[in-house]
């Protein structure tokens, strides 16, 4: 499903801008110890949030994961 | 003996690491190219080059870790250290990215094209009239073989979510650091670096199965786009582990503390970037 997959893929884009969130952090000053743990904490909740959506939605055929030759 | 900088950058002692490197590099890359050209040498050099390799990186971090416990560095070597990871994450996200975009581009593009689409419909009749519309494509022409099955329950998945573990377990450490909390400290780095290595082992066990089944890195583009994107990634999740294993050996020695932890913060970053170049990988290797 289109829609799934978009979510899937947007999901993605916002786990990829915490996660650089937290290297600006990082880089900008040694200040920011705090708000580099907490970017990385959003990073790792929506990764798993993403995780368990993909497996519900093969489990109930909301997408078709592919494999090789399938 | 080097000076203290109190307001000046500071000035270490000569020291001998940086010829190590070279030679070791020169020995590392002297030796594959013998070994690449059948030389009953070249192997034997290679593994020469690449101990020599490893042991000045041990002189050299290890001296760097010293002059740092020391309280040589101030807050411009700090920024230093800051602007150079920064460096090198973008040569990493190049790299990555070269590869994404392999994959990306044989689906898109070349796979398209192969099947007559735009100006290939000559391509598709003359030289790949048996090729057929699947993704992942076993071709051009089933050099990949046509019976190959490689889905993403339950290895993938159980391996990705031992790889997210460990992103959660970094993360309690990142936490704890920051609040003093030495034991979680500890602790959390200690099962990020089992969950590492037992991540690459599962790797190894699809491989194993991969190959078994006949999905090689010749299995036409698929395959070795595959192999290329996972045998990196799994490269960068060792190196990772052990940077981590570093890590947790200081942190059992007393080092970081929760305003000066650059080092372990640096290499918790990494961990969590090798867990997302894992997250795309999987989404679109095997599930999108």
């Amino acid at each position: 499903m289109l829609l799934f997959k978009l979510i899937i893929v947007i999901l993605l884009i916002f786990i990829l801008v915490s996660l650089f969130t937290a290297l600006y952090y990082m880089v900008k000053s040694p200040d920011n110890a705090a708000s580099v743990a907490k970017s990385l904490t959003i990073r790792i909740g929506l990764s798993l949030f993403l995780l368990l959506l993909i497996f519900v939605g093969a489990k109930f055929g909301v997408i078709m994961p592919h494999g090789f030759g399938e | 003996m080097a000076s203290t900088a109190e307001n000046h950058y500071y000035v270490p002692e000569g020291a001998y690491w940086p010829l190590v490197g070279s030679v070791g590099l020169a020995t590392t890359t002297g030796g594959l190219a013998a070994w690449l050209n059948e030389s009953s040498l070249g192997q034997p050099i290679f593994y020469v080059g690449m101990a020599i390799l490893v042991i000045m990186m041990f002189g050299w971090f290890g001296t760097v870790i010293r002059e740092s416990e020391s309280g040589q560095y101030r807050p411009w070597e700090d920024k230093s250290f800051r602007l150079g990871m920064s460096w090198f994450i973008f040569s990493e996200v190049m790299f990555f990215a070269a590869f994404f975009g392999a994959l990306f581009y044989a689906r898109v593009y070349s796979v398209p094209w192969i099947l007559g689409e735009g100006a290939g419909a000559n391509t598709h009749e003359w030289l790949w009239s048996s090729f057929t519309e699947i993704w992942p494509t076993n071709g051009p022409a089933d050099m990949g073989g046509s019976d190959f099955h490689m889905g993403w329950w339950p290895l993938p998945f159980l391996n990705t979510a031992i790889l997210l573990t460990s992103g959660v377990t970094v993360t309690i450490a990142h936490h704890a650091v920051i609040k003093n909390d030495r034991t979680r400290f500890i602790l959390g780095l200690a099962a990020t670096v089992a969950l590492g290595f037992i991540f690459v082992y599962f790797q190894m066990v699809e491989y194993q199965e991969a190959y078994h089944e006949g999905m090689t890195l010749q299995s036409g583009i698929y395959g070795s786009t595959f192999f290329m994107l996972t045998g990196f990634h799994g490269f960068h999740v060792s190196m990772g582990a052990i940077i981590l294993l570093v890590v947790l050996i200081r942190a059992i020695r007393g080092h970081f503390t929760p305003t000066r932890h650059f080092a372990f913060e640096a290499a918790a970053w990494y961990w969590h970037f090798v867990d997302v170049v894992w997250l795309g990988l999987f989404i679109f290797v095997y599930i999108l």
